[in-house]
C-alpha cells in the first residue's frame, strides 16, 4: 500500500477553457501552457499530502473539466 | 414619473444588505413580467425577483425594451453559455447600446471568438496579474493615504470607483496621468447614468460620453502609431493579425470601450457595495476580517463576495435559429437575458445560498460569468479586491453609512454604487 491515498489528475483539454482557476490556487500542481491557455497537471501522481489541494483544484473548475481519483 | 420612483429607491437605499427584501406575490409576479436591469425599484428588490423567477420557472418573459425571457436557474444559465453556437452574444444588452460594430471578443462567436480572445488573453493571465500586485498595492496605498484622517469620507467615489480604473489606464491602455481625472469623469457619465435622469436622457448623456471616449482613444492610436508602439493593449492590438488581417481602429476602438465597461465599472461596482455590505452586516465584515491573516482564506472569501454581490446584473443572449430551450419554442431573434446573481442564488447550487459563507467550497458561482466568454480580468479583479481587503483592514478603523447622506445606487448594465458617504468611527 505504498500509494495510499496518491492520486491522479486528469483534465479534459477539450473542456478546459483556460479559466485558470486551477493554477490559481494550486501552482503546485497545475500549470497553463502559453500556446492555448489551457490548464496541464505538473505532478502525476499526486502524492497523498497533496490530494486535497488537487481535488480543490477540480472543484474550482468552472469547466468540470478536472478529475481527481485514486490511483489504480 | 420618475420622481416618485426615486424617493421609493431612495428610502429603502440605505437598508441594502444584499438580502431578498419582503415583498407580496402580486408586486413580485409585476416586476417580473416588466423587468428592466435600468429600473432602481426592481434593482432593490432584485433578490427576492429573483426567487420568483425560480419558482415560475423555467423562463419567464419580460415585456420590458421590446419582450425578452429572463433565466434565472443555474443550470439553464449555465446551459446556455456552453452553446454559443446557437446562443449569440451580439447585441450583448437589452437594450443593445447600439455599437454597429461587434465589441471583441465579447460579442463575437465561434470560430472567430477563440482568434480574438486569444489576442487579449495573455495580458489578463494569472502570472501577468501575479506580476503587477506591487503596482496595484502601491496604487491602494495611496488611495487610502488619500482618505486616511478623515472622519467623513465617500468610499465609493474615492475609492471603489478610482483603483479598478487606474488599474485599467495605467497597466493596460498606457493613458497618461494627466488625463485620468477626464477619463474617470467621462466613464461615469457613460456607465453609471444618474438615477434622477429621465430614460431617454440617461441614454443620450452615456452616448455622448461614449462618443468622447472613443474619439480620446482613437487618437491614443494614432500617437502609438506615430511616435511608437509601447508595452500597452493598444499598442499590441494595433499590430496584431487575424488570420492575416489588421485589426480595424473601430475593433480597437471598441476594445479600449469594453475595457472600461467590462473591466472598470463592474470590479467598482464590487467593491462599493462590499464596502456597504460591510456596514450593514458586521457579521460578514467580521469574518472577512477574520481571513485577512491567511491569503488562501481570503481568497476562498474574495471569491464569496463576489458570489454574494454579482455586480453584473445580466447579459443577454440571442437566438440563432429556431429551437426548444426548457419547453420554449424559441424563434431566432428572440433575446434572453441571463440573470448572474439570480444563478448565484440558487439553492440547487448553492447550500444556504442567502447566507454568506466565508469559507464556501466548491463555488463556481457566475458572478464572472460562464462559459467562453467567462470575464478575462478575473485574476485581477480578484487581485484588486484582495489587496483593497488587505490593506484596509490593517489601516482603517471601522465606519458606518452617514446618516444625513443616502448611497446612491445606479442602474444599467452593472449594478453598484455611485457614492457611499460613510463616518470613519476613530482618527486613525
Amino acid at each position: 500500500m505504498a500509494n495510499c491515498g496518491e492520486v491522479e489528475v486528469v483534465i479534459d483539454r477539450d473542456r478546459c477553457l483556460g479559466h485558470a482557476r486551477c493554477y490559481a490556487l494550486a501552482p503546485e500542481l497545475f500549470d497553463v501552457d502559453e500556446d492555448e491557455g489551457k490548464s496541464l497537471s505538473l505532478l502525476n501522481p499526486v502524492p497523498s499530502n497533496l490530494a486535497d489541494l488537487a481535488r480543490e483544484g477540480a472543484d474550482a473548475c468552472p469547466e468540470h473539466a478536472i478529475t481527481v481519483r485514486p490511483t489504480e | 414619473m420618475t420622481t416618485e420612483k426615486w424617493i421609493v429607491d431612495e428610502a429603502l437605499a440605505s437598508l441594502d444588505d444584499e438580502r431578498p427584501t419582503e415583498v407580496d406575490k402580486d408586486t413580485l409576479d409585476k416586476f417580473v413580467d416588466t423587468f428592466s436591469l435600468h429600473d432602481p425599484v426592481i434593482q432593490r428588490h432584485r433578490l427576492a425577483i429573483y426567487e420568483r423567477m425560480r419558482e415560475r420557472c423555467p423562463v419567464v418573459r419580460s415585456e420590458a425594451h421590446g419582450g425578452y425571457y429572463s433565466v434565472s436557474t443555474y443550470r439553464d444559465i449555465y446551459d446556455l453559455t456552453h452553446r454559443p453556437e446557437e446562443f449569440s452574444s451580439f447585441p450583448l444588452t437589452i437594450p443593445p447600446l447600439g455599437n454597429p460594430v461587434q465589441m471583441i471578443p465579447i460579442e463575437s462567436d465561434p470560430p472567430a471568438h477563440a482568434k480574438y480572445r486569444a489576442l487579449v488573453g495573455r495580458q489578463f493571465s494569472p502570472k501577468t496579474v501575479a506580476a503587477l500586485s506591487e503596482s496595484v498595492t502601491e496604487i491602494v496605498t495611496e488611495l487610502l493615504d488619500n482618505i486616511q484622517g478623515r472622519t467623513e469620507v465617500d468610499l465609493a467615489r474615492e475609492v471603489a470607483l478610482e483603483l479598478p480604473l487606474r488599474v485599467i489606464l495605467d497597466f493596460f491602455v498606457g493613458a497618461p496621468r494627466d488625463d485620468w481625472q477626464m477619463l474617470h469623469d467621462e466613464s461615469i457619465v457613460m456607465l453609471q447614468p444618474d438615477p434622477n435622469d429621465p430614460e431617454e436622457q440617461k441614454h443620450e448623456k452615456a452616448a455622448a460620453a461614449g462618443l468622447r471616449l472613443e474619439s480620446y482613444f482613437a487618437g491614443l492610436l494614432r500617437q502609438r502609431r506615430e511616435n511608437g508602439f509601447g508595452t500597452d493593449l493598444i499598442s499590441d492590438l494595433a499590430q496584431s493579425q487575424v488570420d492575416g488581417e489588421m485589426l480595424t481602429d473601430d475593433e480597437i476602438v471598441g476594445f479600449c470601450l469594453l475595457l472600461l465597461s467590462a473591466g472598470y465599472d463592474t470590479t467598482a461596482s464590487a467593491i462599493s457595495r462590499m464596502f456597504q455590505l460591510f456596514a450593514t452586516d458586521h457579521e460578514i465584515r467580521d469574518q472577512v476580517r477574520a481571513a485577512v491573516n491567511d491569503s488562501k482564506r481570503l481568497d476562498v472569501a474574495v471569491d464569496e463576495l463576489i458570489r454574494y454581490i454579482s455586480p453584473v446584473p445580466g447579459l443577454a443572449r440571442n437566438v440563432n435559429e429556431a429551437c426548444e430551450h426548457a419547453g420554449i419554442d424559441l424563434v431566432a431573434g428572440d433575446r434572453l437575458l441571463l440573470l448572474w446573481p439570480a444563478a448565484n442564488r440558487d439553492p440547487d447550487e448553492f447550500p444556504n445560498p442567502d447566507t454568506f459563507v466565508v469559507d464556501r467550497k466548491p463555488n463556481r458561482h457566475l458572478g464572472f460569468g460562464s462559459g467562453i466568454h467567462r470575464c478575462l480580468g478575473a485574476h485581477i479583479a480578484r487581485k484588486e479586491m484582495k489587496i483593497l481587503i488587505e490593506q484596509f483592514f490593517a489601516r482603517m478603523s471601522d465606519y458606518r453609512l452617514d446618516p444625513d447622506k443616502e448611497p446612491l445606487w445606479h442602474t444599467g448594465d452593472t449594478w453598484g454604487v455611485k457614492s457611499l458617504p460613510v463616518l470613519f468611527e476613530s482618527i486613525h
